[in-house]
C-alpha cells in the first residue's frame, strides 16, 4: 500500500519534473538565441517559456499539490502534452521567423494543432472528472 | 512501461521532423520558382499581371538582352574581391582600357554609323550619354556611408536582378556575382523578396507576385515608368492596378524613409523590432531621373552603422524627395565596375551575403 502511494505520488510529480527543465531551457533558449540576433527581438521568442510555463508547469503542479483531484486519463495526458509541446515549438518557431524577417504557413498549422490536441486533452480530462462524480454519487 | 512512452516518442519524432521540414522549407528549400528567358525579364508563367501591359512594359522599358553596354565593350568587371568568372572582363579605372577596336580600313567612313561617345571611366565614377554615376564616401553617425548619384537619361537603365536568373523562394546569389552577370556598371542588393513568401515583388515591368503581406504597415516602393518613385502602403493596394498605371518596379521590403521630402520615420522605427544600428541600404529619389543609391557599414570597430532616423536624415540632407529602405544588414552591398564598394558583414563573418535580388544601373 505504501509503494503503491510511492508510485501514484511519483506519477503526480512527472509532470513538475518535466516541465521545469523544459520551461528553463526555453527562457536559456531565448537569451543565447537573443545574443546572436543583432537586437531583432519578437515577442515569441521572448516569451518562449510561458507556454511550458502556463500550460504544462502550472497545471502539473496542481496535480500534485492537490491529490484529491481525480487522475489524468493517460490518453488525456498524452494528448494534452503533446499540445503543450506542439504550441512551445511553433512558438519557437514563430519566433525564429520573425526575427528572421519571414513567414511560414506550416509554423501556423502546428499552432493550431497544438491548440486542438490541447483542447482535447482538456475536455477528455473534464468528461472523465464528470464520470468520476456520477460514479461516486 | 514501453507502451506508456511509445505516444511521447512518436509524437516526439513527428513534431521533430515537422520542425524540420518548417524551418528548410522557410530557409533552404528553393520553391515557387519562375525561370527568366533570357536572364532579365519574366519568362512566359507565374505573372497576375495583365499580359497585354506585360508586353507593353517590357517593350517599352527592357532592353533586348542583358548583354554589357556598348560603351564598355564588355562586362564592367576586375575586382579582387569577387568570385566567379571575369577572364574577359576589362580593367576598370583606366579611361581607355574599354576602348572598342575600330575598322578604319576595312570599312569607309561615309557608312559608318557615328560612334557613340566614349564613358569616362574614373575609379569613382562612370559617365556615358545614357547615365552617369559618382561614387563618394561619407563619414557620418560614426558610419562610413557610401552615396552612389546616379543620373539616367531613361527609367529603362534603372533595373533590377535576380539570383539563379529566376524568381522564387530561397533562391540566393552574391550581389556581386549578379551584377557581374548581369553587366551593371553599380549595383545594390534588393529587397530579399526570396525570403518572404508574400508581398509585393514586380521587377522590369513583370509582376511575379500579387500577395499583400499579413500584418499592417507594410510599405512597399513603386518605380513608374517614367521614374517617379511612390511609397505605398501595401495593404491598401493592389499590384495589379499599380501595375496598369504604368509601375515597372515594386520593392517590398521597408520602410518608406521619406515621402515628398518629410521624414516619414522615428526613432523607434525599426525593421521587425530591430532597435539598434546596422547596415543600411537605400535608394531615394532627388529629381527627375535622379537617384541616390546609399549603403552603410555597421556592425564593425569602425562603422556603427545607422538606425532608420539617422538614415532618414542624411537622405533628407541629400535632397531626396522619396527615399526607400531596402535590405540591411548582412545583405548591403554596393557593386560598382567590378568591385564591391562597402564592407559588408552580418557582424560574425565578413564578406557578403546572398541575395534574392539587386538593383542596378546598366
Amino acid at each position: 500500500m505504501y509503494i503503491s502511494d510511492e508510485k501514484i505520488a511519483e506519477r503526480r510529480s512527472l509532470g513538475v519534473k518535466v516541465y521545469a527543465p523544459v520551461t528553463v531551457f526555453c527562457a536559456i533558449f531565448f537569451l543565447i538565441y537573443d545574443r546572436f540576433s543583432h537586437g531583432v527581438r519578437s515577442p515569441y521568442m521572448t516569451f518562449l517559456f510561458v507556454p511550458p510555463l502556463v500550460l504544462g508547469l502550472l497545471p502539473s503542479l496542481i496535480i500534485y499539490l492537490l491529490p484529491r483531484i481525480p487522475k489524468q486519463p493517460a490518453v488525456s495526458a498524452d494528448v494534452y502534452h503533446a499540445g503543450v509541446a506542439s504550441v512551445t515549438v511553433s512558438s519557437m518557431l514563430r519566433g525564429i521567423f520573425e526575427i528572421a524577417g519571414t513567414s511560414s504557413s506550416y509554423q501556423e498549422y502546428l499552432m493550431v494543432a497544438g491548440v486542438v490536441l490541447l483542447a482535447a486533452g482538456a475536455v477528455i480530462y473534464a468528461a472523465a472528472i464528470v464520470k468520476d462524480l456520477i460514479s461516486s454519487g | 512501461m514501453r507502451k506508456k512512452f511509445l505516444f511521447p516518442l512518436i509524437f516526439g519524432i513527428i513534431l521533430t521532423a515537422y520542425s524540420t521540414f518548417t524551418l528548410l522549407e522557410a530557409f533552404v528549400i528553393p520553391s515557387e520558382i519562375v525561370y527568366l528567358d533570357d536572364g532579365s525579364f519574366g519568362g512566359e508563367s507565374g505573372s497576375n499581371a495583365d499580359d497585354d501591359y506585360l508586353t507593353n512594359e517590357v517593350t517599352a522599358n527592357a532592353p533586348e538582352s542583358p548583354e554589357p553596354p556598348a560603351e564598355t565593350g564588355g562586362e564592367p568587371s576586375g575586382g579582387d574581391t569577387m568570385g566567379g568568372d571575369k577572364d574577359d572582363s576589362p580593367e576598370t579605372t583606366s579611361p581607355g582600357t574599354s576602348e572598342p577596336e575600330t575598322t578604319d580600313e576595312t570599312t569607309p567612313e561615309e557608312t559608318e554609323p557615328p560612334a557613340p561617345p566614349e564613358p569616362i571611366i574614373t575609379e569613382n565614377s562612370y559617365i556615358c550619354p545614357e547615365f552617369s554615376v559618382t561614387i563618394t564616401t561619407v563619414r557620418e553617425y560614426d558610419t562610413d556611408i557610401y552615396v552612389a548619384d546616379v543620373v539616367l537619361s531613361d527609367i529603362s537603365h534603372l533595373k533590377a536582378g535576380l539570383a539563379k536568373n529566376a524568381f522564387g523562394r530561397n533562391l540566393s546569389e552574391k550581389t556581386s556575382k549578379i551584377a557581374k552577370r548581369l553587366a551593371a556598371v553599380l549595383a545594390i542588393n534588393g529587397d530579399y523578396y526570396g525570403f518572404r513568401s508574400r508581398g509585393f515583388v514586380m521587377r522590369n515591368g513583370y509582376l511575379y507576385r500579387d500577395s499583400v503581406q499579413k500584418g499592417s504597415g507594410h510599405e512597399d516602393l513603386v518605380v513608374y515608368s517614367d521614374g517617379k518613385f511612390e511609397i505605398i502602403d501595401e495593404a491598401g493596394s493592389d499590384a495589379n492596378s499599380l501595375a496598369e498605371n504604368g509601375a515597372v518596379h515594386i520593392f517590398s521590403f521597408g520602410p518608406g524613409l521619406l515621402r515628398d521630402g518629410e521624414i516619414t520615420v522615428d526613432e523607434k522605427s525599426e525593421v521587425e523590432l530591430a532597435l539598434k544600428s546596422n547596415p543600411r541600404t537605400a535608394i531615394g529619389q532627388i529629381g527627375p531621373l535622379h537617384y541616390v543609391f546609399i549603403v552603410s557599414d555597421g556592425r564593425t570597430d569602425k562603422s556603427a552603422g545607422l538606425t532608420l532616423l539617422q538614415l532618414a536624415n542624411f537622405m533628407q540632407s541629400l535632397g531626396c524627395d522619396n527615399a526607400y529602405n531596402l535590405d540591411g544588414g548582412g545583405s548591403s552591398t554596393m557593386y560598382f565596375m567590378g568591385k564591391i564598394v562597402n564592407n559588408p558583414t552580418d557582424g560574425w563573418y565578413n564578406g557578403e551575403r546572398k541575395v534574392s535580388d539587386i538593383v542596378y544601373i546598366g
